[in-house]
């Protein structure tokens, strides 16, 4: 490939290389940093990939929800609790609760896609919501609202545990990596295309032959998969999971992270992340009661001040798809 | 005697704790509903205007449930309830242009930091609410002993609903409020003010909520949580009933009344999954709610 024949994109290195440069960056924090910085970054990372399931969601499908935790919790529970019955092994269990996590979106999203406007956030949150009440509920299987504690280390492969904090993070930023890598292909295929178009003008999709409610329903099925895996790899992290994981209040910090990132950047999304956990793990002893009230007058402040988050701040001078993608159909529905 | 009968009689007392439950649901969700209708705007931090006035009862109701004391309770209510409404409004009006998902962000970022300071001020105590002095007694109904309160809470949101059918169908406000769950813009085309209108509601609205709060003092206490479960509730009574419908709030409040009692008492194991099953056979049969209007969906 002839690098002088490329549109000046303003890139610095070549697209070839971004790959392997990456896979480099993401290896090296543990001969660099800390136990206690790797492990944070271990948690940005595993929380920024329920954020980018977000963002194929929201950013991408048009479809918004307050309610992603709920897939994040039902990964995170199936992980904790096959983890003492059936396997140990890390990439197994990933892969279940990525099938668990599309199960219960696939299961739930069918009614999403039969409604529309502000009914779809309602339905997303109500199902959200529902997930967790059952977790509380469900004592005897889910530890009810104590949660799940006793969880076994996870392995990697058979005789390679995932208890050093290095080894944890390795195979928690290669899951992430390559899961970004996934959703960054579908956000980029036909499929990802189609979404968008569903996003910015359903009607005139629709015109054209595609069946939009299937796309939609694909789209939260698949990004329940994604938030399921994330929460699999949160388990595998902390070895605990509780109701409040799932929660409210999580797809509060996670839809924060993403408006601070900008609802449709991958980047943006482990941007945001970062900002969250960095900030939430600062807080000092005395105030750990009050991170929700810190936390919602966060979210005020954002939403009034930062219409696209940071990455909508960073570079005004590149062009962005129109800011008001998500909102704006929506509201043109009423008249 | 029949076995409908015999089932009736074996589960009145449960009917009747869902009938009171149920209206109190509906003094709730009735102003989330036509919020929703008029505003499009999802209020997230209804909920936690419950649990203020259940705190608000906590605290100013006597031990004793004096009368004075339950008065006091409802005017402070009233008047947190409105004037959080107007200022919600306010707070939301500022973000009208930028769609549905912010405005319910901001929402979000208020129920957030209301209910950590509920917490905060409160404690992670539950709390119980005397009922008044005079109905703290009990009745006797096919031979069970049946708190008084109840009937009285039942009666009270009986005579909100009546309220509201007439005001709504009856006066003038009424049909402005209802051309403007139908179609806001033609109602600012025709020279009526309509920003007076959505202040009004969302006011009281809120105040409703409040009261509800205090009303379901003595049924459901005061603790941390609350507020998002009745939030949840209140929302699924909303999506049944329609957005916008204040009869469909009626509806929907009744019916999860009675499935969540009735649930909680013959099945407790499938309880929760009963009110979203309610409401998916609800979605399924009619995807814009029982009494909401099609062109809400699809």
């Amino acid at each position: 490939m002839n690098i002088l024949e490329r549109p000046a994109t303003g890139a610095l290195v070549p697209p070839l290389l971004v790959p392997p440069l990456l896979v480099l960056a993401a290896a090296a924090p543990p001969f660099l940093l800390g136990p206690y910085a790797v492990s944070t970054l271990t948690q940005i990372l595993a929380f920024s990939l329920m954020v980018m399931s977000i963002v194929l969601l929201m950013g991408i499908a048009g479809v918004p929800t307050i309610g992603q935790a709920g897939f994040f919790g039902v990964g995170g529970y199936v992980t904790a609790l096959l983890a003492g019955h059936l396997t140990t092994s890390a990439p197994t269990l990933l892969v279940i609760s990525a099938a668990a996590g599309a199960l219960v979106a696939a299961a739930t999203g069918w009614l999403l896609v039969r409604v529309r406007g502000t009914y779809v956030l309602m339905l997303t949150l109500a199902i959200g919501e529902l997930l967790a009440l059952v977790a509380i509920a469900r004592v005897s299987l889910t530890g009810g609202s104590d949660g799940l504690a006793n969880i076994p280390a996870l392995t990697l492969l058979p005789g390679v545990t995932l208890r050093h904090i290095a080894v944890v993070y390795w195979y928690i930023a290669g899951a992430v990596l390559l899961m970004a890598a996934l959703i960054a292909l579908l956000i980029r295929s036909p499929f990802g295309r189609a979404l968008r178009g569903v996003r910015d003008n359903e009607p005139r999709m629709r015109a054209l032959g595609y069946s939009t409610a299937l796309y939609k329903y694909a789209a939260f099925t698949v990004s329940g998969a994604f938030a399921g895996v994330a929460g699999s790899l949160w388990v595998t992290q902390t070895l605990f999971i509780s109701p409040s994981d799932m929660s409210f209040h999580t797809s509060a910090l996670a839809l924060l992270a993403l408006i601070v990132g900008g609802s449709q950047s991958l980047w943006g999304a482990v941007a945001g992340s970062a900002l969250i956990i960095v900030a939430q793990n600062m807080l000092p002893i005395s105030m750990q009661g009050l991170g929700p009230l810190v936390l919602g007058v966060v979210l005020v402040v954002v939403v009034y001040t930062l219409p696209d988050g940071f990455a909508g701040i960073r570079n005004p001078l590149r062009r962005r798809p129109p800011a008001a993608v998500t909102a704006e159909p929506l509201r043109k529905e009423r008249v | 005697m029949s076995v409908a009968t015999q089932w009736f009689d074996a589960n009145l007392i449960t009917v009747i704790n869902g009938l009171a439950y149920g209206l109190l649901l509906y003094t709730l969700a009735v102003g989330l509903s036509l919020v929703f209708g008029m505003l499009n705007l999802l209020n997230l931090a209804h909920g936690t205007l419950f649990l203020a006035g259940a705190y608000v009862a906590a605290v100013v109701v006597a031990p004793s449930g004096a009368w004075l004391s339950w008065v006091l309770a409802l005017s402070i209510a009233l008047a947190v309830g409105a004037l959080a409404g107007v200022g919600l409004t306010t707070m939301t009006r500022l973000l009208t242009r930028r769609g549905h998902m912010a405005e319910a962000l901001l929402t979000l970022g208020i129920s957030l930091a209301g209910s950590s300071l509920l917490l905060w001020i409160f404690g992670a105590d539950v709390r119980s609410v005397p009922a008044p002095a005079g109905l703290d007694g009990s009745v006797t109904i096919l031979g069970n002993p049946y708190p008084v309160y109840r009937l009285v809470l039942i009666g009270f949101g009986l005579l909100i609903a009546l309220l509201a059918e007439v005001i709504l169908e009856r006066t003038m406000m009424g049909a402005v409020v209802r051309a403007i769950v139908a179609d806001a813009d033609i109602v600012s085309t025709l020279g009526i003010d309509t920003r007076k209108i959505l202040y009004g509601v969302l006011a009281v609205g809120s105040a409703l909520a409040v009261v509800a709060g205090v009303l379901g003092g003595p049924m459901l206490g005061a603790a941390p949580g609350l507020d998002g479960h009745v939030l949840l509730i209140a929302l699924v009574v909303v999506v049944i009933g329609g957005m916008g419908s204040a009869r469909g709030a009626l509806i929907g409040g009744l019916l999860i009344g009675q499935v969540q009692t009735l649930g909680t008492a013959l099945a407790p194991e499938v309880a929760p999954f009963l009110i979203f099953g309610a409401m998916a056979l609800v979605l399924v049969v009619r995807p814009h709610g029982l009494l909401g209007r099609a062109e809400a969906t699809t």
